[in-house]
């Protein structure tokens, strides 16, 4: 699978160019940065710096812009672990429990415990990637729209999975998400619910209303509360937990494994990606889990369940890009204008006649996955000092940040006026038990499965029967099915259970 | 993501705690979803040119206008034991109320007062909601943080932001 002389021309070329690893660092540090502040992302920091990489060498550039997606993969975990705002959307499921954690008082823990398996994540979907980039071009276009809404289908009832509530409200709340993401122009040309608003026309952006659903409704919730940790104890900034947190995490190397591996499949599907992939994982660590009634409370399982696979699906991504110059997302779409800045198109070809430069930029990304390791710690440590700011500053504060960034990624008030509306709407939610994610979830997949839905009608013709005659749907709907009877089955034995410790209580 | 009380609640007393309530305020929430869901389905089937314009929206909306009636029907059983307690009445969110307002007037009035001066007038404000009443921390706090942020966004970070000063 391996051709050893492109490894070894890899190898060389890695070690005569000094300048394409005087750029990891910086790299890491940058995307660390933009992933970490609400409303930027790793896309932005790739944006912003793509230009500067029009005056390196291919490989520098490449691994210059690989190292602001790897630190960005594990930025957006800062956040959502202290603040309950995810940075980027591939970190949604980290702020679930991580945090809670912060709220225990193991903020450092969790931090430890994500920085581990986003390092090992990557390094996973990169070693993966080495083996497959070939082989796996010739499956991933035998993958249809039916295959690809099936997928949707799949992370739509998620939504089921991670709602705490009840059914009818993460329902409720997720198909609100579902019909919010179809506001604007559809694929077809058709205005909807637009109300004749100009601002309206591209539709209502997810990473601003996601920033509102959790961050704005979450930090005006706190209102009134002193510090994020109310132990002043536990607020103090050291290194021995966040190492504790990083060591449990490689102690359960199985899970870790278990989410790198989900993240680099989904990652391999185009236009999935990370933000998928951290929901996919969480959900199978919490089916998986022997107590999943604690995940959502602080359960470290969710973190580094999350964390993996979000991190792993860039390797997953870059397959895709290597195999077919197609892009899985944003981050690698930008990737795809850095090959074209330098007159190199992806697909097969280019991995027949370039296997060193294609062995050389997934060595480079796996001692880029090393690399986090260290520089994420001092990250991290510094980060940390978040919990001893008083919450009555921290509130006004993170909210200017995120009507800033989300300006920024608008470029109009639409950005500053989502975060307020889905703020609203986010905080009425929780006070009635609806959960946001869900919300969240739908707004993030609802395009997708539209765009899936559509087409599979289009080649079927509207005939069901159509579905038969693709083997990859029929196996991928009886997995949704299992799936699916495994989580009433289970939700049935939940409710047993607590009868049975109510009666006994009483 | 859980609500935390400001303090931490007392141990509620079940056997002495106050007749049940119902949650009409859930009631009137789901009603309204459940509306809204309606709306917006029968809005795009005003204009849908085929089916593809409707395919996902119309059955979604279905399916989520039966689980909001559903939700909102079963939130009416009466609250009673640990829920009823831990249940904070809504006189008891108006500093939160007063932030999403804040929050609200704050975004509306950006291009006017751009986001340096807002920006500063927001975290004064919202600081003077929260409690703080020392009136050099409310300028330390608000003048060179907006400043601040905005410089880190308009000059390092070259975001066009509408700014009034600077």
């Amino acid at each position: 699978m391996i051709d050893l002389s492109a490894f070894s021309a890899a190898l060389s070329l890695l070690g005569s160019d000094p300048l394409a690893w005087l750029v990891v660092i910086p790299g890491l540090f940058i995307g660390l940065i933009f992933g970490a502040i609400p409303g930027l992302s790793i896309s932005i920091a790739m944006a912003v710096f793509l230009p500067a990489t029009l005056y390196m060498d291919f490989l520098p550039a490449i691994l210059f812009l690989t190292a602001i997606f790897t630190g960005g993969g594990f930025g957006g975990a800062v956040p959502a672990i202290l603040m309950n705002i995810p940075g980027t959307s591939s970190a949604v499921a980290t702020a679930f429990d991580g945090y809670p954690m912060s709220k225990n008082g193991q903020h450092g823990e969790a931090l430890g415990a994500g920085l581990v398996a986003s390092a090992v994540g990557t390094l996973f979907g990169y070693i993966l990637l080495m083996f497959i980039v070939s082989p796996v071009a010739t499956w991933v276009l035998m993958l249809g729209p039916t295959e690809m809404l099936i997928v949707a289908i799949w992370g739509l009832l998620l939504i089921a999975v991670l709602n705490d509530s009840s059914i009818a409200k993460g329902l409720a709340a997720g198909i609100l998400g579902i019909l919010i993401s179809t506001i604007g122009y559809s694929d077809t040309g058709l205005m909807r619910g637009t109300f004749g608003s100009m601002y309206l026309l591209d539709g209502i952006p997810a990473i601003p209303a996601l920033i509102g659903l959790f961050a704005a409704s979450e930090l005006i919730n706190m209102a009134g509360r002193d510090y994020l940790i109310a132990d002043r104890e536990m607020r103090k900034m050291k290194l021995k937990p966040i190492l504790k947190g990083a060591g449990d995490t490689l102690r359960a190397w199985p899970r870790v494994m278990r989410g790198s591996a989900i993240g680099t499949l989904i990652g391999i599907i185009p236009g999935v990606g990370a933000s998928v992939a951290n929901l996919a994982s969480y959900a199978a660590a919490k089916r998986l889990s022997k107590e999943p009634e604690s995940f959502g409370k602080g359960n470290r399982e969710g973190v580094v369940a999350s964390e993996a696979a979000n991190s792993s699906s860039e390797g997953g991504g870059m397959v895709t890009l290597l195999a077919l110059g197609l892009p899985g997302g944003a981050g690698t779409a930008i990737l795809l204008g850095a090959f074209a800045m330098h007159n190199v198109t992806g697909g097969p070809r280019f991995i027949s006649e370039n296997t060193d430069i294609v062995y050389a930029l997934i060595l480079g990304n796996i001692a880029q996955a090393i690399l986090l390791l260290g520089v994420g710690l001092v990250f991290v440590f510094l980060a940390s000092s978040i919990v001893k700011i008083r919450l009555s500053y921290l509130i006004p504060y993170v909210l200017s940040i995120s009507m800033m960034g989300t300006y920024a990624i608008t470029g109009s008030l639409v950005g500053p006026l989502t975060v307020a509306g889905a703020g609203a709407l986010g905080w009425i939610m929780r006070r009635y038990g609806y959960p946001v994610t869900a919300t969240v979830v739908g707004l993030l997949i609802g395009p997708m499965a539209e765009g899936e839905l559509t087409r599979s009608w289009q080649i079927s013709g509207g005939d069901p029967a159509f579905v038969l005659g693709r083997p990859i749907t029929m196996v991928m709907l009886v997995l949704l099915v299992l799936m699916l009877a495994a989580i009433f089955v289970g939700k049935q034995m939940g409710r047993r259970s607590a009868a049975l410790v109510e009666g006994e209580n009483a | 993501m859980t609500d935390a009380p400001r303090t931490p609640p007392a141990a509620p007393d079940l056997e002495t705690a106050p007749t049940p309530r119902r949650n009409w305020g859930a009631l009137v929430f789901a009603l309204v979803l459940a509306a809204a869901l309606a709306f917006y389905a029968w809005s795009v089937m005003g204009v849908a040119r085929g089916l593809t314009d409707y395919l996902l929206i119309l059955p979604a909306a279905a399916i989520g206008m039966a689980a909001a009636l559903w939700a909102g029907i079963a939130d009416l059983a009466p609250l009673k034991g640990l829920a009823q307690v831990t249940r904070r009445p809504l006189r008891e969110e108006t500093k939160g109320i007063a932030l999403l307002v804040l929050t609200g007037v704050y975004a509306c009035l950006l291009p006017w007062i751009g986001f340096d001066v807002g920006t500063a007038l927001f975290i004064a404000l919202a600081l003077i909601i929260q409690g703080e009443r020392s009136w050099w921390r409310l300028a330390l706090a608000a003048v060179p943080g907006a400043a601040l942020m905005t410089w880190i966004f308009t000059d390092l970070l070259m975001v066009r932001l509408p700014v009034l000063l600077f």
